[in-house]
């Protein structure tokens, strides 16, 4: 999870903002619906997760693919809790707000999209980039970003001190 | 007078939701007509699937540009770049690429400078502009040009 986590801080949402807010794992991560619902899937994935961990092999996870499934595990309650002038925001750009409306109009669709759709690397900054130094995708890579990786974690640990 | 004040209140709180409903309107979008999308023009304007799965529209990139898909215009680096932010925004998210010098947002010959469509197309297959040099390295270095 060390990459995740070390783009995370670089982000806005992780306290990299001018504000210094930041956003907790489970406000994007977890369900908001029901109280039932957000329990439920915090005790499956701690079950998921913890089997995973001591039965399974936690370093053959490819999560490079499974940004793919980005829509499935960021859930859009958690960004609109807080952005709740999405659709009006003047802030927004022009185009913005016309793609705003765009994922309104497609919301009760089989067609929905979600905001991690478009806003790719929301929440973790750079998250491409820290997953290569950890794992590159391409095998020309390996060996050739440890130093980065390096720079990676020195941060990291001294951010989490 | 009690009954009054009451009232009073509860006058004061329908006038205050009654206020609070008129900035509630979410803004209209833009006022172009839809092009409805035929099998025919699929098949000859298709898009890329990254677009294809946001149900992108026609129109959503070629904006004022009429209803006929055969006078659209190429919509050049502004169109792209209205959604997908600046060209140095696009070196960054490659940033791992820059420490061999192969990020193809920020070449060594161009840096983020070179035209969107000198490598992406929207409607035919892309052309990786590196390949016309490092025919044998690009497939090490990076995927098909989405």
């Amino acid at each position: 999870m060390a990459p995740m986590v070390a783009a995370y801080h670089n982000d806005v949402h992780g306290g990299a903002g001018k504000s210094g807010i930041k956003v907790t794992c489970v406000t994007c991560h977890l369900p908001h619906d029901n109280v039932l619902n957000y329990i439920f899937t915090k005790a499956r994935n701690g079950v998921v997760e913890g089997a995973i961990h001591f039965f399974g092999n936690p370093d053959a996870i490819d999560w490079h693919a499974n940004r793919a499934k980005r829509d499935h595990f960021v859930v859009d309650e958690g960004c609109i809790g807080c952005h709740t002038n999405y659709k009006t925001n003047t802030n927004i750009s022009a185009k913005g707000l016309k793609m705003h409306a765009h994922y309104e109009s497609l919301k009760n669709t089989d067609k929905k999209i979600g905001c991690a759709s478009c806003h790719a690397e929301v929440g973790h900054h750079g998250l491409k980039s820290m997953l290569n130094y950890y794992k590159p995708e391409y095998p020309y890579y390996n060996g050739k970003l440890d130093k980065k990786k390096e720079e990676v974690e020195k941060k990291l640990s001294e951010t989490l001190k | 007078m009690r009954s009054k004040k009451t009232l009073f209140s509860i006058g004061f709180f329908l006038l205050l939701s009654a206020l609070s409903l008129i900035g509630s309107e979410t803004a209209t979008p833009s006022p172009t007509k839809e092009v409805p999308v035929s099998a025919e023009l699929k098949e000859k304007f298709p898009i890329k699937a990254h677009h294809a799965k946001l149900s992108l529209k026609c129109t959503d990139c070629h904006e004022n540009q009429g209803d006929n898909p055969e006078n659209f215009k190429m919509i050049g680096d502004e169109g792209c770049l209205s959604c997908h932010k600046t060209k140095q925004y696009l070196a960054d998210r490659l940033k791992f690429m820059d420490a061999l010098h192969v990020n193809p947002h920020n070449s060594i010959h161009d840096g983020p400078k070179l035209y969107c469509d000198e490598c992406h197309f929207e409607h035919k297959k892309s052309d990786n502009m590196c390949l016309s040099c490092h025919s044998n390295d690009v497939k090490l270095w990076m995927r098909e040009t989405p």
